[in-house]
């Protein structure tokens, strides 16, 4: 594999461009607003240069797998996978085979990458902000066939679960860190002999094109692992510890065998995010000296939505926002008013965690935003009258606060920014203000970016409704007019729809789509909101020692948006955010919602830090796996999240007992 | 009288509904011999020395001009033809149609034949068939295209790629290479700014 940094994106996009292949480049693209964003710059990069691809959304591996046959069925030799936000945590060279020539590029922000895609193939790229050069664990070579024979049963079993018939159901990465453990052997062997045989900056394997680049050559840190054949079967293992080793050298190789796996495991222990990929393609553009604000929106945009759903911090956010604002004060000077009023201008600009309220009302969107709500607590008496309050105090009143946005008094709204950060402190709502930006069009309304990535998300999070794009001037726009599938058809997804309404409202939005998605996304805020507040008043939401769980079911109206791992993800920070606020302990939380139609529990693990704005590292990937191999249940996990899985309702209980016991 | 012939020649080329007029054989003929008498009476006045006077001066300026003028509208005339066959050549091709055949002279035809094998030798020296196009190619060599409904493969790029249509997925390839399917439903061209 070849893992490249960023100063080095330029050459492999040059490289692309001079390849004599023709082959279209297929895209795959996992369903969020970054991969979108991220899909949108990549696109325009290969208009410019009239290179031909594809673009296939896809929401999970068994995806990617179904796609990936065909083509391997039909022979093609030849052939470029780019993957956004996707690829990255599962062995990707799987897709391929040793007679075909395809390369994987891997745009995904989801860390830990998969080690196989970091040691083994030459034919996989990895692009890295950094942050995954430093992950990797330091592996030490370890004599294998010395050891071999001591191995414990315990690895024994671990290596087992390869064959075991119980897992057919579910994906690939369900055993990836049963593999892993296998190809430490390996890792080690190749270890060795690479230090005694090759530079480990090996240049002959490259590519042909890429060695006509020498600059290239040298930057990279090209790990280059000969893949060893791996045996099908552990015929070498025995079952016991000899209690004869005494032999100092195979004590320290063992110890040195112990130390790589629990390195190992650590890697895959828990799962965070690594810089936005639409970032990473801005800066592409940059180097291409193809940047321009368009692809500037987009950047900020994926960015915004890594924040906004808290898989980045504060503090990450900030840096990046520094330069952006450079960025955007270089295109859209201050002081130059002459610029054309036909254009889309971009500003720098203080953006408020009270969703959407410029095209809503200031009064409804506190009530409703998942800051504001979990910090006034505002099912409670004392927090609607708190609200009140509040208002009072900053001098909006009442009425003016209940109307439309638009239609609000000017002067107020001009005065908002010092009021609300003269007063949002004092009500317990500091960190209500956040830096960010906007966008003018020549004709429309000022958007932020904050509404934009709201907009898409609800967009694709919405597969069982029909999301019309005209609409009827007689109708009201009471939401309850977009058609809903048939609860019992699975058939009708409108998945794929949505995904590419959103995609387009990024070049074109009519006004009507906007008017719809931004409705949809407010009628998902309060159904998150309004399903918060139910489970906390309810009790339904079980604690336990290390983590807190609670079921959705019966989902039904609106409540069918908690058939989406993101909408459950959203609650699930709500939820734990009210939890920081009412100072009890902040706990990992699960929760699962029952989809009946396919006799699953869609389960999502999501966890927070004391502090809001920090980011935690979520452990239930790698819990999910130990708990579910641990009672050997179907579970479907091949999303791009590892912290979401579908497992049977039979064994759902079982499941949570197990989890129970591995974490607590 | 003077030079009003001539421009009824013209009065020809322009009035006619046709591609082209009949070659007004006669008419040319008068207007030769029309200049030709004009010419002679300008050589009789030089000879005779007759110019010294202002109504002489006048006369023979105003008979140069009238013979000018007359060979600059027969040449407008046999220009306006020339041009003619050229823009035949690249409409209709190499062969003139028998209307049109019998409305031209010999000579316009050797033209028109010459002109044909000039155009033929240079494009054989390009190896192109420069009168296929006859508009400068569009912005969209490349288009972006969605699909409509599982396909299977195709081939483009004269054979040399496989693309696997799917539902649900966007194309970026050659304007050539899709437009059979667009007209078969299977691709949509998506125009976006």
């Amino acid at each position: 594999m070849v893992l490249v940094q960023i100063k080095n994106l330029f050459q492999f996009f040059q490289n692309l461009v001079n390849s004599q292949e023709k082959q279209p480049i297929l895209i795959f693209v996992a369903p969020d607003c970054d991969s979108i964003c991220s899909c949108k710059i990549l696109s325009f990069l290969f208009q410019t240069e009239m290179i031909s691809y594809s673009i296939q959304p896809v929401e999970g591996y068994d995806e990617i797998e179904e796609i990936t046959s065909k083509l391997r069925d039909s022979g093609i030799i030849n052939q470029t996978i780019i993957c956004i936000n996707c690829g990255g945590n599962s062995d990707i060279y799987k897709f391929s085979n040793s007679e075909l020539d395809w390369k994987f590029f891997i745009f995904d922000s989801h860390r830990p990458i998969h080690l196989e895609n970091v040691f083994s193939k030459d034919q996989v790229y990895v692009f890295d902000d950094g942050s995954i050069q430093l992950a990797i664990p330091t592996l030490e070579p370890v004599n294998t066939e010395l050891i071999s024979p001591f191995l414990s049963k315990e690895l024994e079993e671990d290596l087992s679960f390869e064959n075991d018939e119980d897992l057919e159901d579910s994906d690939f990465s369900d055993i990836e860190n049963n593999e892993n453990i296998e190809n430490i052997e390996n890792l080690s062997e190749n270890n060795e002999n690479n230090e005694n045989n090759e530079n480990i900056e090996n240049i002959e394997n490259l590519s042909e094109n890429e060695q006509n680049s020498d600059d290239f050559e040298q930057e990279i840190i090209s790990v280059k692992r000969r893949r060893k054949k791996k045996p099908k079967k552990k015929d070498q293992k025995t079952m016991k510890i000899s209690p004869l080793i005494e032999n100092d050298e195979v004590i320290s190789e063992l110890d040195k065998y112990k130390k790589n796996k629990t390195n190992i495991e650590k890697y895959y222990s828990t799962t965070t995010y690594g810089l936005s990929t639409s970032v990473m393609l801005y800066t592409l553009s940059t180097q291409l000296n193809r940047k321009n604000p368009k692809l500037l929106w987009f950047a900020i945009l994926g960015l915004t939505e890594h924040y906004l759903l808290e898989k980045i911090g504060h503090r990450d956010y900030l840096e990046i926002v520094k330069d952006f604002q450079e960025e955007v004060s270089y295109y859209f000077p201050v002081n130059n008013p002459e610029k054309s009023q036909s254009l889309d201008s971009l500003r720098f600009g203080d953006e408020y965690r009270l969703m959407l309220f410029r095209h809503w009302n200031i009064y409804e969107s506190m009530l409703h935003s998942s800051f504001v709500a979990s910090r006034l607590g505002v099912w409670k008496e004392s927090g609607f009258s708190n609200l009140n309050v509040m208002l009072a105090k900053m001098g909006l009143p009442l009425d003016e606060c209940k109307q439309d946005y638009q239609s609000m008094n000017l002067k107020l709204k001009e005065q908002l920014p010092q009021t609300f950060r003269k007063f949002a402190p004092q009500f317990g709502l500091k960190g209500l203000i956040f830096p960010s930006f906007f966008k003018k069009s020549a004709y429309d309304v000022e958007v932020t970016a904050s509404d934009i990535v709201y907009l898409i998300t609800s967009l694709i999070e919405s597969a069982h409704l029909n999301i019309p794009q005209i609409s009827d001037i007689n109708k009201n726009f009471n939401s309850n007019e977009f058609s809903t599938q048939n609860e019992f058809s699975t058939q009708n997804d409108f998945k794929m729809e949505n995904f590419w309404k959103a995609y387009d409202s990024l070049s074109n939005c009519s006004s009507d789509l906007f008017k719809n998605g931004i409705q949809l996304a407010i009628r998902i805020q309060k159904q998150i909101v309004s399903e918060g507040i139910n489970l906390i008043e309810r009790h339904s939401i079980v604690s336990s020692r290390s983590f807190r769980h609670a079921y959705l079911t019966e989902l039904s109206g609106d409540r069918l948006f908690f058939k989406s791992a993101t909408n459950l993800s959203k609650l699930g920070h709500f939820l734990i955010d009210i939890f920081r606020q009412s100072k009890k302990e902040v706990k990992p939380l699960i929760l699962s919602s029952l989809i009946k139609e396919q006799n699953i529990y869609l389960v999502v693990g999501v966890s927070g830090t004391r502090s809001f704005g920090d980011i935690s590292r979520n452990k239930f990937g790698q819990a999910f796996l130990n708990a579910a191999t641990q009672i050997k249940a179907q579970i479907k996990r091949d999303r791009f999240e590892s912290s979401v899985m579908e497992i049977s309702i039979e064994n759902m209980k079982n499941f949570m007992q197990v989890l129970h016991t591995l974490l607590n | 009288m003077n030079t009003e012939i001539a421009v009824e020649l013209l009065k020809e080329l322009q009035r006619t509904t046709e591609q082209l007029p009949k070659y007004d054989q006669s008419l040319v003929q008068k207007v030769i011999e029309e200049t030709n008498r004009k010419q002679e009476q300008l050589h009789e006045m030089v000879k005779q020395k007759k110019y010294e006077d202002t109504i002489s001066k006048t006369k023979l300026h105003i008979l140069n001009y009238m013979i000018e003028r007359n060979e600059q509208i027969l040449t407008s005339y046999h220009l306006e033809r020339g041009k003619k066959l050229i823009e035949m050549r690249w409409d209709f091709g190499s062969v003139i149609p028998n209307q049109i055949r019998e409305n031209i002279t010999q000579n316009e035809e050797s033209f028109h034949h010459e002109y044909c094998q000039i155009l033929e030798d240079y494009m054989n020296s390009l190896d192109l068939d420069l009168t296929q196009d006859h508009q400068p190619p569009s912005n969209d060599l490349y288009i972006e295209v969605r699909v409509l409904k599982d396909y299977g493969q195709i081939f483009i790029d004269g054979g040399q790629s496989i693309v696997e249509l799917k539902k649900n997925s966007r194309l970026f390839l050659r304007r050539v290479d899709a437009e059979n399917l667009i007209r078969e439903g299977v691709l949509e061209h998506i125009i976006s700014n």
